[in-house]
Order: structure tokens, then sequence, then C-alpha cells
């Protein structure tokens, strides 16, 4: 570690800071054991994820076989990558709008850009993100990634004949958030997507091809019309359906030796074997 | 380079901008679509503090067989994992510094950190350890003992102690070491033969060679490989040969338990900083793919809009932003997200505020006792971040244990008060993970 401190006679300065920790003083950059900084170099490789909680490091040694088994015992996804590792390409993410925002401050206005992105497969997974920024590119960046934490499982089933994949909702659903409460119903192949223009988007990037829609509530005002339809695709999982009526084998979670986790109350809401899609 | 700034986009809708918009000039003017006084919440913008604090980061390097000299206490190292390489090599904290607060097992090393101020002549050399139990149970108890006033006798399962020497002082040379060969000037203490870590004051009765800091590692050893040396050693003095046909115990630390040794190396924040917009050396190359990514979906988004098909305000208006806890983790993810395997972060400043995980689990104001030997107030100096726990090669990693952050706040005048008897033992707060 021999460095050429100055005061130091030699040597190192480890963590100690000569300045106090102020910005102050930037002259001298070569003190104790540096990496190097990499100025720009961290776009020439792949970013390497490097997980911050226990699930995602579980996830990413490979201890966790689908994003179902997360979903089963709602441990709660704090890492983006996490659903990126499960579904890879198959996610698509789009941006909704980008709209500025004013704010009145004492000296002027202050306008920040706010970006709505909605991610999902079309396959049964989809989830929103709203992030306000000084910058478009900052924005977009962390609505995806707020995006991409609230991403849901959304069961579907059928209208009618149970040919081909399925393609509505399983059964009328209904959820209410504020004041608004939005009901899904069923709706027959080539129907299309009755609804909203925003929830139509979710629903559409969810995997849904054909449903109903019907609204209460003061829907122009203070809605919260997306989110009450976020609650209905929750609760399409919720919902027993006679070919569900098979006996459920409770399987271990990921932590269950964890006692104290066990101690947290949960809400099971698949009432399923995680690794057996419903049969029809 | 890619423009971010909305000169190109034609922002139909807004009333009363036909012409394209100057988002840096001539905000006044702008009336935009939606100016029905948005209020946004301003918690977790990340742009807005205008940080000037300098921040350390620290990255672990795993050591080279042939460069473990560099970690000796000789060379002042910082480092994580394997034994501690005490500054003060006599006077290393005993009894109950040494073992939790909680199930009374000896505490295991975790990092150490050499912040020398310059200051102050009585921290020509400093070093800081921490140490924590491997039990994750203990861990879950300490969080009550931490917010527990010092007159409470809280009982902690993590450990902070500091030390500090003048430059000249009676354990290393006045002149920086030079090379491998160099040692220190003086042997430091018995260490226990199992760990590594702590004073061997302790001895096996049978062989009296062997020494240990507490009766569970004399126990381990034995169950180890002590039990068939020690026999040896008593019959060969029961001979009265000596040495010759006796093995060598190896000299500690014989446990397999410590965490993997490696170096512990500082780095500018400011170095990871990247200027999207006017960075001259990015490149932009195919395979990054936030950025480009971003700048991929506003076409896309510009596309459709020219189309006509974009959601207005009103559509969108209750579509709300998430909530402060979620958007104080997303400034953690994004400003850990400039150098993802930083597992240190310090900066050691009254003004410094560390970067904490979630509003929960937060110490208030009052929470961070004063310096209990000199009375001064304890300031911030470093954080451990979760990120550590991947280096650490865990076998159970369900029961492993779990931070969110460790917060190690130290005496403002890093006094000489409670290092005149080696080791000074400073405030660690613990964050728990996010729910």
């Amino acid at each position: 570690m021999a460095e050429r401190g100055g005061e130091r006679g030699g040597f190192g300065r480890g963590f100690g800071r000569g300045d106090r920790g102020d910005r102050g003083g930037r002259g001298d950059r070569g003190r104790g054991d540096r990496r190097g900084g990499r100025r720009g170099a961290k776009r020439d490789e792949e970013e390497k994820w490097v997980p911050v909680t226990k699930l995602g490091r579980l996830v990413k040694d490979g201890k966790i076989k689908s994003l179902e088994q997360i979903y089963l015992f709602s441990l709660p996804i704090k890492e983006h990558q996490i659903v990126e590792f499960f579904l890879g390409s198959a996610l698509k993410d789009e941006v909704m709008k980008i709209m500025p925002v004013q704010k009145q401050t004492r000296a002027g206005q202050r306008t920040r850009f706010k970006a709505f992105v909605v991610v999902g497969d079309n396959n049964g997974h989809v989830g929103l993100g709203v992030k306000c920024s000084k910058e478009v590119a900052t924005a977009i960046r962390g609505a995806i990634i707020l995006a991409k934490l609230s991403v849901i499982p959304v069961r579907r089933g059928y209208w009618g004949n149970k040919i081909g994949k399925p393609h509505t909702v399983p059964c009328k659903v209904t959820g209410k958030c504020g004041s608004v409460t939005v009901r899904l119903v069923p709706a027959p192949r080539g129907s299309g997507i009755v609804a909203a223009r925003v929830p139509k988007k979710v629903l559409q990037f969810a995997g849904i091809e054909d449903v109903f829609t019907s609204s209460r509530g003061s829907t122009k005002t203070l809605g919260n019309f997306v989110k009450a339809t976020f609650e209905c695709l929750l609760k399409t999982y919720g919902f027993l359906t006679p070919d569900l009526w098979r006996e459920t084998r409770f399987s271990k979670s990921p932590f269950q030796e964890f006692t104290d986790f066990l101690a947290k109350p949960h809400k099971i809401s698949v009432v399923e074997d995680v690794e057996k899609t419903p049969v029809y | 380079m890619v423009d971010f700034g909305l000169l190109s986009l034609d922002m139909g809708n807004l009333k009363d901008v036909d012409d394209e918009a100057e988002f840096s000039n001539g905000i006044a003017d702008l009336h935009i679509d939606g100016s029905r006084g948005h209020t946004e919440a301003e918690a977790g913008d990340d742009d807005e503090e205008a940080e000037n604090l300098l921040v350390g980061l620290g990255f672990v390097q795993p050591v080279e067989d042939s460069e473990k000299w560099k970690v000796e206490r000789q060379h002042f190292p910082s480092k994580v994992g394997g034994c501690p390489a005490w500054l003060d090599p006599i006077n290393i904290p005993t009894g109950e510094q040494s073992t939790c607060g909680i199930c009374d097992s000896p505490l295991e090393f975790l990092l150490q950190v050499y912040a020398p101020i310059d200051d102050i002549d009585d921290a020509f050399h400093r070093s800081l350890f921490v140490f924590v139990c491997p039990n994750a149970s203990c861990l879950e108890q300490d969080r009550h003992h931490q917010s527990k006033k010092p007159e409470e006798n809280p009982r902690r399962c993590v450990k902070v102690f500091r030390s500090q020497l003048l430059r000249k002082n009676s354990y290393y040379s006045y002149t920086p070491p030079s090379g491998e060969d160099d040692l220190p000037i003086s042997e430091g203490a018995a260490l226990c033969t199992w760990c590594g870590i702590w004073k061997g004051h302790k001895a096996c009765a049978a062989c009296k060679q062997t020494k240990y800091c507490s009766r569970s590692h004399q126990v381990e050893h034995w169950r180890g490989s002590h039990a068939v040396y020690c026999r040896q050693v008593q019959a060969a003095r029961k001979e009265g040969k000596m040495d010759v046909n006796i093995p060598v115990c190896s000299p500690g630390p014989v446990s397999d338990k410590l965490w993997p040794e490696m170096e512990l190396v500082v780095d500018e924040e400011d170095n990871y900083e990247v200027d999207e917009l006017s960075d001259p050396n990015a490149n932009v190359p195919a395979s990054d793919k936030t950025k480009s990514k971003a700048q991929l979906l506003l076409e896309d988004y510009e596309r459709r809009r020219e189309a006509g098909e974009e959601f207005t305000a009103a559509d969108l208006e209750d579509v709300h932003e998430a909530s402060q806890d979620m958007q104080l983790w997303a400034a953690f993810l994004a400003k850990i997200g400039k150098a993802p395997d930083q597992v240190l972060r310090y900066c050691r400043s009254p003004a410094a505020k560390p970067l904490w995980l979630s509003l929960n689990g937060q110490p208030e104001n009052s929470g961070i006792p004063s310096c209990s030997h000199c009375g001064s107030r304890r300031i911030f100096e470093f954080q451990v971040l979760p990120q550590l726990l991947n280096f650490l090669d865990f076998k159970d990693e369900a029961n492993s244990l779990d931070w969110g952050t460790i917060a190690v706040y130290t005496c403002e005048r890093s006094c000489g008060e409670g290092v005149g008897k080696g080791y000074a033992e400073e405030f660690a707060w613990v964050q728990p993970p996010p729910e």
C-alpha cells in the first residue's frame, strides 16, 4: 500500500479522508488502494446483478424454480432482476405516456417529466410503473423498474367450450379501490377487450384477449380505475373453481426453516400445486 | 449521442403550444396540459439533493495466496473475513465485549476498515473492527436491543471497536513497511488457536500448549484435530521425549468457519458517475440495454403519438406514483446501481446520512447514543451493505444472516479516552431487510 500521501510520510490512507469529507479538496486523487475508477467503463460489460435481498440471492443461485413459487408464498419481490430472471425476453415494456409536470417554486416554475410504463409478457404477468424525474430517460428507467416490481400473476380461463388456450377471465371478478368498483366478466372469443383505454392496455399486456368490464363509482373525478382493475386481476387466482377442487399439497416455502418468517401472517393466494397449471 | 431533451417531441395535446417546445428556456411561457395544479411528491427524487460530501465505496477483492502478507497488521489493511489484523495487538477486547450479548458465544469477525484522521495526531493510525454473531436469531433479537438507552444495558450481537495509534508507537515502525518481508516491531498477544480472533487466555489443561478464548472453541478444536495431537504430546512428555517426534500443532486459526478472507479496496463514488448526455467516452455499445432501451421506448412512444394513439392526462389521472417507502427503495437501488458490487459506503461527517433502504428500521434522532467514553456525540462514519452477504459464502442460505444495512457511528472527536485501554466500543445500528 505504498502511496504518495504527502503528510503521511508514505503511509497509506485507507478509507480516511484528508479533507473531512468535503468535496472541496479534489486535487489529490491517488489515495489508498484504488480499483481505478471506471469512467464510462460501466458500459463495457453486461451489468452483473449483485443481489441485495435474500430472495434475490436465492434466485440467483437457482434455488427458486419459478416466479409462481414466489407468488404462492406472497413473498415481496424487491429486485426487478428477479422478474427478469424468470420471464426473460418474453417481458415487453411500453411507455404509455410522458407527461410534463410543473411545480411552482420561488425561482419560477420547475418542470419534471412523469413517465408511465406498462410491462407484461402477454401470458399471465403484467405490471405498471410511474416515475417522475427531471430527465425523461431517468423517469423512463425508473418507471420500468417500478413496473417490473409490481408484476402480478393473472389467471385466465374460458367463457364456454374449453377449446384452445384460455382467453378470458376464469369467472366474474370484482375489484375495488377508493370509490371505484370494477367488474371483469368473461366474454366469448372474438369479443375483444371491452374496457376504457388504460385498463384495456393493462389487460392486453396480461394476455387477456376477451373480457367485458363494468365500473361503478366516480371514475371521472377521484378515480382509482386502473388500480381497481389490478385488484380484479389479483383476485383471479383467489377464486376457487371446480377444476381446483383437487386437494392441495402444501409445498415448502423457500424460507421454511426461517421461523420468524413463518410467524408473520401470510395470505395464501394460490390454492393449487405450483408446478402445474390447471388442466382443463 | 442521444438527445433526450423534448425538443423533438411535438406535444400535440398541449394547449397554447404549437411550435416545438424548448424546455430549457421560456418555461414560464409554457402552459402544460393538466395544469390543474399538480403537486408531485418530492420523495425519492434522486436528482434532488446536491450532495457535496465525498463518499468512498468499498469493494471486495480476493487475496492471492502469494499476497497474503498485504493483509497483515503491519500493512494497515482494510479487509473482510479471515482473522482481524488487530491494530493494537496487545489490548484486544475480552470478556463480555468479545461475546454475543444474546447467546454468549464468541463473536465472528466481519470486516475492518483502516480510516485514519489527518487532523488528529492520536489517530494517525486508526482502524475500526466490526464483529457479528453468526446466528440469525440473535440478529432478530438485537433489533430490540439497539434502540435501548445505554443505561438499560442493551445486549448487542453486532459490535464495533475502534483502535488508534500515534505515528510513533511501540508496535510499528515510524516509517511505512516496504514489502513482503516487513514485520511489526513487536509480537502480539497470543490468540485463540481455533478462531484466531480473540485472546487466548485459557489453555488446554492437558498439553498446556494450545490456547483458547473460550470453552466452546476448546471443545470444537478437541473434536476436530486436537484430541489426537494432545494425547501424543502427553505420551511424549511421560516418556521424557520432547519435540522431536511430536507433530506440530498448526498455528491458528484452525477453524473452518471463518468467512473467506478478502481485501477491502476503496474508490470514490464520483468515479462511477456517468453523465448520460454528455459523456464523450461512452460509445453506447449495442450491449448496453438500459440506456438505448429507454431511447427505443421513447421512439416507439413518439411513433404512436404521431399516429394519434396517445393517452391523455385524464386517462392516467388516477395512476399514482409508488408509495414513499417504495420510492426510497427505488432511490437506494438507483444509487448503488452505479457500482452494484459495492459492499461499503464511507462518509465520515456530522452532515452525512446513511443511505437507508426503507422508511422503517431507521433510528430516531435521539437513538444514536453519545460516546460512552468522552460524552461527545457520535457521527455517522460508514455503512455495510447487504451485497457483502453474497461474498460470505453461506452454506445454508435460507437460515443465514440477513441485513438491510449496518450503519456505524463513531465518536466525533475520535477520543483517546476509551482507546487508552486498547479498544473503544462504538455504536452500530442495523436496519433490517426491507419488507
